[in-house]
């Protein structure tokens, strides 16, 4: 998980080593009989019972959770719908148990996805409870995020009415501002918050209201930059949404009004690096669509930052002198 | 112990009043191998310090209109009345009850959960990194005391229309605090980092800078703060209070202090004791006290007369109801003294105020720590409520208190 340290390793006792090496030689002998039987294809509940019990040792083993899968298929159980039902929400709660070894499984997490496409009648509303529960452990586990939004999907899939559909939309833009709120550095909620964004957009309907949501993530793009303006978060979320606009004018506008605020930023924090390189590619992305109104004082501007750049982020001082020369070429100067 | 009589018997010390202060030192000396006798003229432990049901509040009042110096003795004067919440506008509106009968109604309520409240006569929080914090581990009296977290620290401004708001103690809490603007985010961001560096204060060694006063320092560049925000570091985190002015050096390291306590228990920088924090630390070090041999008695008013004896054999006589005591040694809590004079400073007195209520305004299970600021004077608050046992669940206790006399302060505190 993230921000927690790793526990070093102790060196074992003598009694420590002789459990061990009993331990590791039940387990290579469990491993020799499961990899026997899939090369021969057994397809039994022993079978599927020795899977259970090697899985449960070493999580990772993915050819082994293929030949599970394959084990599944093959009975003769998974033909009738309770009874596949039955099983597979027994599967379910095996893995519940097991993800916690390791929450960054993607064996695991592909086994349940599994599960639920298999599933005759999921139980959508149980996994999103789950899924919210591991965020609150976790809050920037890809995995989880990824899962939520295939849940989020099936879910809506088995909904019957727009307004329904809607509803879980606006449900799950409000979970991002939730977590957004509780760490604004997660970048996992911002990039989820894009992908639930043109659907709120589309919903609001009229231009006005349209104008309205975006007012509303652009007060939540300078909170996060004002707050810590050398997080990437805020700046990567204005960037994506900069670059959806399709109209050429509203996007110009959007150029300005970034150039505009990053200035009032420096003005109260002179030297602050990120915004200073923001502002150097906010008026190359305008001087690209509209280079009228860019000019030649403009351009310094950008060079003369640059410039001091190199001075006070040495760390990526060849990355400035770059940019410099592809500009200066570029521009003439 | 019930039944023993005491004739005349030999102390090293005897320590008169149970606070949480006298108790402490007793339980040092008795540590110390001292022979103590520790005696309380209340029934109960903690003296002026105690934490009391609302029958033994009103006891405790009633019987100290009988007192023999009224200076001496806390002035207590008693309202009933009821509060409403306006739910739409989140507004407390307090109204005093208008007849006998409305009072004594409420008085009944009150009285009917009456072992359900532990009501601090002086509330205490305890900062939780610093010297006391350090004294009551190292002490072990952390095995009788149970404390829960200060959840929130408000700043309430506003003049004739005040308003409560919570003050950012971390990146989370600046980015989500919709009443600073984007200019005071970043304000405060930098000021939380700066204070990490070593000396902030004296970026280039102005002395003229050094003394002058922390409320200026942060109205000046560079940290330009004003308003809430302002008043928030000065009194909420730096706790300015009548008394003084803080200078720069002293706010800046009261906010470090403050972010510095942050983190070791949790998030928040104060704890509260269940139970009242006061009488808690009081009983608990009597009770060691008397584990080391104290001997105690409560319910005691002693006659203390002067010294008798020269040198080495100096002895205090002590007379008791039934019983007599003599002692090299006698502390006393200052009430206790039989020529004890009033501070004329009014800066050295403090008013209290407690409002009990029927609502749990800052939620249910929660402590806050509140600072009411008006022209440049602060009014200090505590929110307690069923998390510390104070009350029963579902209602709340604020407490307030201020320097200066009661007279001076009484507007301000209601």
């Amino acid at each position: 998980m993230h921000g927690r340290r790793r526990q070093a390793a102790k060196e074992a006792t003598v009694d420590e080593k002789e459990q061990n090496r009993q331990r590791v030689e039940k387990y290579c002998a469990l491993n020799d009989l499961v990899m026997q039987n899939k090369a021969q294809g057994v397809y039994t509940r022993e079978t599927l019972e020795a899977t259970h019990r090697l899985l449960e040792l070493n999580t990772e083993l993915h050819t082994v959770w293929n030949y599970r899968r394959e084990i599944f298929a093959n009975l003769p159980e998974w033909q009738d719908d309770e009874q596949r039902q039955a099983m597979l929400e027994k599967e379910l709660a095996f893995l519940l148990e097991i993800i916690l070894k390791n929450i960054k499984s993607y064996w695991m997490w592909y086994h349940r996805v599994w599960a639920l496409r298999s599933l005759p009648t999921p139980a959508w509303k149980g996994e999103l409870a789950l899924v919210a529960k591991l965020l609150s452990y976790d809050a920037r586990n890809y995995h989880g995020w990824d899962y939520r939004r295939f849940v989020v999907a099936r879910m809506k899939e088995s909904l019957d009415t727009d307004t329904q559909r809607d509803d879980v939309d606006a449900s799950e833009f409000a979970f991002t501002t939730d977590q957004i709120n509780k760490d604004c550095a997660n970048h996992s909620a911002w990039h989820n918050r894009s992908k639930l964004l043109p659907a709120i957009m589309q919903k609001a309907g009229g231009a006005l209201e349209q104008q309205e949501v975006l007012k509303r993530e652009f007060d939540m793009i300078l909170n996060a930059i004002y707050t810590d303006p050398d997080d990437q978060n805020g700046w990567l979320y204005y960037d994506w949404l900069l670059d959806v606009q399709k109209d050429e004018c509203e996007k110009q506008k959007l150029l300005r009004d970034k150039v505009a605020a990053i200035r009032e930023l420096l003005d109260l924090e002179e030297d602050s690096k990120r915004p200073m390189v923001e502002l150097v590619e906010t008026l190359v992305a305008l001087e690209k669509i509209a280079p009228h109104l860019v000019d030649d004082e403009r351009k310094k501007e950008c060079l003369a930052t640059l410039e001091r750049l190199e001075q006070i982020d040495t760390y990526h001082v060849g990355k400035y002198r770059d940019m410099s020369k592809s500009l200066s070429m570029r521009w003439g100067l | 112990m019930p039944g023993d009589l005491l004739e005349n018997e030999e102390f090293d010390v005897v320590v008169l009043g149970t606070g949480p202060i006298e108790a402490l030192v007793a339980s040092e000396l008795a540590d110390q191998g001292r022979r103590v006798l520790h005696i309380e003229r209340s029934p109960h432990y903690g003296g002026h310090y105690a934490s009391l049901t609302p029958s033994a509040l009103l006891d405790w009042a009633s019987s100290l209109s009988t007192a023999r110096d009224r200076r001496l003795v806390p002035r207590v004067e008693l309202y009933c009345g009821d509060a409403a919440i306006a739910a739409e506008e989140s507004r407390l509106q307090l109204e005093k009850a208008e007849d006998a009968e409305q009072a004594r109604m409420a008085l009944a309520g009150l009285l009917e959960n009456d072992r359900s409240y532990a009501l601090e006569l002086a509330p205490r929080l305890v900062r939780c990194r610093g010297k006391a914090i350090d004294t009551l581990v190292g002490a072990g009296v952390g095995e009788y005391l149970q404390f829960r977290g200060v959840d929130g620290n408000y700043i309430i401004t506003g003049g004739s229309q005040p308003v409560a708001r919570r003050v950012p103690e971390s990146k989370e809490d600046v980015f989500a605090a919709s009443w600073l603007s984007l200019i005071e985010k970043r304000k405060l961001m930098r000021l939380l980092g700066a204070l990490d560096t070593a000396s902030s204060t004296d970026d280039d060694g102005d002395d003229s800078k050094r003394d002058a006063s922390f409320a200026s320092v942060l109205a000046a560049r560079p940290y330009a703060l004003e308003g809430p925000i302002l008043d928030a570091l000065v009194y909420g985190v730096a706790r300015q209070g009548r008394n003084r002015v803080l200078t720069a050096a002293e706010g800046f390291d009261a906010v470090r202090r403050y972010v510095g306590a942050m983190g070791r228990y949790g998030r928040m920088a104060y704890l509260g004791a269940l139970h009242g924090g006061c009488s808690e630390v009081a009983q608990a070090f009597c009770r060691l006290c008397a584990v080391s041999g104290g001997t105690y008695i409560l319910d005691e008013r002693p006659v203390l007369s002067s010294p008798a004896g020269e040198g080495s054999a100096r002895r205090f006589d002590i007379q008791l109801r039934n019983g007599s005591a003599r002692a090299r040694s006698v502390v006393m809590d200052p009430t206790y003294a039989p020529e004890a004079t009033v501070s004329a400073d009014p800066a050295a007195t403090v008013s209290r105020a407690l409002c009990v209520l029927d609502a749990a305004p800052f939620g249910d299970d929660s402590t806050a720590l509140l600072t009411y600021v008006a022209d440049g004077r602060a009014v200090s608050l505590l929110y307690m409520t069923h998390a510390t046992m104070a009350v029963p669940s579902g209602q709340s206790v604020v407490y307030a208190w201020t320097e200066g006399r009661l007279d001076d302060e009484r507007t301000l505190l209601k």
